[in-house]
């Protein structure tokens, strides 16, 4: 019993670890002071209004979003498409299909940025910019949406798509009105997941950005390496919320520990 | 009618596959086979252009400079503390999280896996917080009178935000290797008389080996490619390989030598990886 | 309404032939069971004649209409799965209105096609509920409900009762069998369960490795089944082989291990091995202590000792050897059943034994 005891005290340690820089930033954010001392000097919310104020990260901000939403939208298609072709028609293949599209998961980041700002250059055109960085944003969030909508195509019974044949739905309307409605939930968290991991994507991002077209994470990268005053401290906050809502949206609908899987 | 019908059955599904596939090819698998390809350029002096004749000259370059050597054995030294730092934490809080059930099991899995989803930046800009030379940390030593220490833009700073970004994954590790069946065999040794001590090293560890391993390696492999935290955590005072990496295209413009020393970083990690499969191999024969 | 015509499907799946020349023709409102053991090709059948799968050769038709070109929504069918399939994300009401929407009738008309349906499954009161809410018992009706709201020309069954348990699965065969005759319709059922199939079908199509065996009404099957599987198949049997030794009046007489016995059989049975098939409930015990029994009738009268009992409640299954190795199962009242070791004479009825030639 008290091995049990040791052992939940130390769990309790490591999960502390494990949540303290994230409690500091929000802390950080919320705090008067110039930095983040203990005791903390009183609540204010005026870092917020710096970083509203920052025409910098407000457009990086932005940004971020709409590149999040463009790669998201690509990779959501192209990600239940591989997924619905490996669950279901995919045989001999399957097994190579999968680790290919998994694997810009599993390759470096850093190498794959670095390899697509090379090929770009290699087709003449411009190397770094939005074009780029959809792409490659769409290239990392793949996985994130096959691996989602893989487990829910697994757990789905064929004979609902043969029943509704049989009542006379087209292939088209046995898609949208059985298929996607029921794969639906597995769609809507893989994309939430490439939605968040573009949003906080860094070394692709690194390589491929261009004049004007400079994510959130690398905006904030350059700021902090010169200066770590609270503003970054609100925008993280902001970053830290959304992925809350992620979170716990996706932990109902598929787990998370899924999505993770691919990493191996 | 028929045979229409059929060849459209035979072919419809393509239309799924053909898509992801280009996409995947043209930007994933072409870019890479490139860089491989451009490693074996010739460089031209300044501004980026490069070309025939095909040469190694880049890889005797890349493997004839002691620094690639010095940046390489600091990053994979790190990469191997962070492993195994994450494996000493990650191992107490994997066992305890197998065993609970419910809400409960599924809120402690958020707070592992939450981490994850926030951006690294953001993330290391925590640990700056803590850390730094006026941070909250030397704040509270001194408010307990104690001296200042330097607790980042050094090796320390960088293994920290190290472990705490990679330790999900080895959590996610251990727990296929932690769950099962292991809790009954565990319950069966101390029925078969061995106290807690022995049934940990004769059942938990030996069984948990495929864990350790997938975790160890995973987390290693993470560590070394890392970008982010040896930059902001490590300042200008620690270079690793990826930033040698990054330097020599974003800065350089030196492609071929900059696809030449990731191929090297790359070759050289899969190659200690090898070994350690080897090792690993050896001490979980029987378990599979 | 229509008939249902199969002309020699042919299918197979890689190198499995899983239908090898079937043909089969249904009648307008006929219920026909396709039974046979897993594998036999009898969901590859129906498969075939929903439109899920295409044959490799062969025609289909329902009335004039040929259909094994058509896709499964343009032929106007009625399927009830096995695990009912229905869709979990909608109501029962729009589970079975599904097919109604698909064919854009009014709403009006969907409203009221729905509710009439529902009340004669017997579902009113639940139309808000989605699948997992309801029984199986409910999951199966409301499957039903949504294959037959359509009027298709023909409803396919495919084992729709194996998820139930015993007692439902009882009370279901007559409700299903009601409503098919109430609606008359054309209707396959897939069943490996044979008191099913003879409960509920007007014909019975035994299947054994991607052939139809034999094709008749449920009686015909169980008295004169055309080979020893088909008779092992449709209940239990005991079997006498012999070599046949020509014939007495309408019965063959056959020279078994147990001496020579009398049974009927088809017109032109070719020998010379034959089998004899006996079921436990024509067969009589008398005890054999008394042997002079009344034979006039013509009986045929096996000594022999019972090796075993069981006691089933309603009846005792006795078991007797008549010769070495060989135990024939009879169904005895249980106050008339012997005890184990007493020496016995089975007797049956020639009329009531049925010859197969060896397959």
């Amino acid at each position: 019993m008290r091995g049990a005891r040791a052992l939940a005290f130390l769990a309790g340690v490591v999960y502390a670890f494990l949540l303290l820089p994230i409690v500091v930033v929000v802390l950080a954010a919320l705090n008067a002071g110039d930095y983040l001392t203990f005791p903390p000097q009183g609540f204010s919310l005026r870092w917020f209004v710096h970083f509203a104020q920052d025409e910098a990260f407000t457009h990086a901000f932005v940004f971020s979003l709409e590149l999040a939403a463009l790669a998201t939208a690509f990779a959501t298609v192209l990600g239940t498409l591989a997924a619905l072709y490996v669950a279901r028609h995919a045989r001999r293949a399957a097994d190579a299909l999968r680790v290919l599209f998994v694997a810009p998961l599993q390759f470096p980041a850093i190498l794959t940025g670095v390899a697509l700002l090379i090929f770009f250059y290699a087709l003449h055109t411009k190397a770094q910019g939005t074009l780029s960085l959809v792409v490659g944003h769409t290239i990392i969030c793949i996985p994130y949406v096959f691996l989602a909508v893989s487990v829910v195509l697994a757990g789905f019974d064929r004979s609902l798509e043969e029943a509704a044949r049989g009542l006379g739905a087209s292939p088209f309307a046995t898609f949208r009105r059985v298929t996607l409605p029921i794969i639906g939930a597995g769609v809507a968290s893989g994309a939430a997941f490439a939605f968040i991991n573009s949003f906080g994507e860094f070394p692709v991002s690194l390589m491929l950005a261009g004049v004007g077209a400079t994510p959130l994470p690398i905006e904030l990268f350059d700021y902090l390496r010169f200066d770590f005053d609270p503003t970054a401290a609100a925008v993280g906050t902001v970053n830290i919320a959304m992925a809350t809502v992620v979170v716990l949206v996706t932990e109902r609908i598929v787990g998370l520990e899924v999505l993770y899987r691919g990493r191996r | 009618m028929r045979e229409a019908r059929a060849r459209w059955a035979r072919w419809a599904p393509f239309a799924l596959l053909l898509p992801p596939l280009l996409v995947l090819a043209l930007f994933f698998a072409a870019p890479y086979a490139n860089m491989i390809y451009i490693s074996f350029l010739t460089p031209a002096t300044g501004g980026g252009a490069y070309g025939p004749p095909l040469t190694l000259g880049n890889y005797r370059d890349t493997l004839g400079d002691p620094f690639n050597w010095r940046i390489l054995a600091r990053t994979i030294g790190y990469a191997a503390l962070t492993a195994f730092a994450a494996l000493v934490l990650g191992y107490p809080l994997a066992y305890h999280l197998v065993r609970q059930t419910g809400a409960r099991r599924a809120v402690l899995m958020v707070f592992v896996l939450a981490p994850l989803l926030v951006d690294v930046v953001i993330r290391s800009y925590g640990w700056m917080v803590l850390l730094a030379d006026t941070g909250l940390v030397n704040s509270l030593l001194a408010q307990l009178g104690l001296p200042r220490q330097h607790l980042m833009y050094n090796g320390f700073g960088v293994v920290v935000g190290l472990v705490h970004v990679y330790l999900p994954f080895m959590v996610l590790s251990l727990l296929g290797s932690l769950g099962g069946r292991l809790p009954e065999l565990e319950l069966a040794a101390r029925g078969l008389g061995a106290d807690g001590l022995r049934t940990f090293l004769r059942v938990t560890w030996p069984l948990s080996l495929p864990g350790v391993f997938s975790g160890t390696v995973l987390v290693f492999v993470l560590a070394a490619s890392s970008y982010v935290i040896p930059s902001l955590l490590g300042g200008n005072q620690v270079l690793t390989m990826p930033m040698l990496v990054a330097q020599r295209v974003l800065e350089l413009f030196d492609w071929p030598s900059g696809a030449s020393l990731a191929a090297f970083m790359s070759a050289f990690t899969l190659l200690l990886l090898w070994g350690y499969v080897k090792l690993m191999g050896r001490a979980m024969r029987g378990i599979g | 309404m229509s008939s249902i015509v199969l002309e020699h499907l042919a299918k197979r799946f890689g190198e499995v032939v899983a239908l090898d020349d079937l043909s089969l023709a249904i009648a307008d409102g006929e219920l026909v069971a396709f039974l046979g053991p897993s594998g036999c090709g009898k969901t590859t059948t129906l498969r075939l004649i929903a439109g899920f799968e295409t044959p490799d050769r062969g025609a289909i038709y329902f009335g004039s209409r040929r259909v094994d070109g058509l896709a499964p929504e343009r032929r106007d069918v009625g399927m009830v799965f096995q695990n009912y399939a229905l869709f979990p994300h909608l109501t029962v009401w729009q589970n079975v209105a599904f097919g109604l929407e698909m064919r854009r009738l009014e709403r009006q008309a969907i409203r009221e096609r729905v509710r009439a349906v529902l009340r004669e499954v017997q579902l009113e009161g639940l139309e808000g509920r989605y699948p997992r809410q309801l029984s199986g018992g409910q999951q199966q009706r409301t499957a039903l409900a949504r294959a037959l709201v359509t009027n298709p020309s023909v409803l396919l069954l495919d084992e729709p009762l194996a998820n139930l348990d015993a007692n439902l699965r009882e009370e279901m065969r007559f409700f299903i069998r009601t409503i098919q005759r109430e609606h008359g319709i054309t209707a396959v059922y897939v069943t490996h369960d044979q008191s099913e199939a003879m409960v509920l079908a007007d014909r019975i199509a035994v299947l054994m490795g991607g052939r139809i065996v034999q094709v008749d009404r449920p009686e015909e099957l169980y008295r004169r089944p055309r080979d020893l599987r088909v008779a092992s198949f449709v209940g239990v049997c005991n079997v006498l082989t012999g070599e046949l030794a020509g014939r007495r009046g309408d019965a063959y007489a056959v020279e078994t291990p147990v001496g020579r016995v009398f049974a009927s059989g088809p017109e032109g049975l070719g020998g010379p091995r034959v089998h004899v098939i006996l079921r436990p409930e024509d067969l009589a015990l008398a005890s054999a202590d008394r042997p002079d029994e009344p034979s006039a009738d013509g009986r045929v009268r096996l000594p022999g000792a019972v090796v075993a009992r069981a006691y089933l409640g309603n009846l005792v299954d006795v078991r007797v050897e008549v010769a070495q190795g060989l135990v024939l199962r009879v169904q005895a009242r249980p106050e008339e059943a012997p005890r184990a070791g007493e020496r016995v004479v089975v007797a049956y009825d020639p009329r009531s034994a049925w010859c197969v030639a060896d397959a």
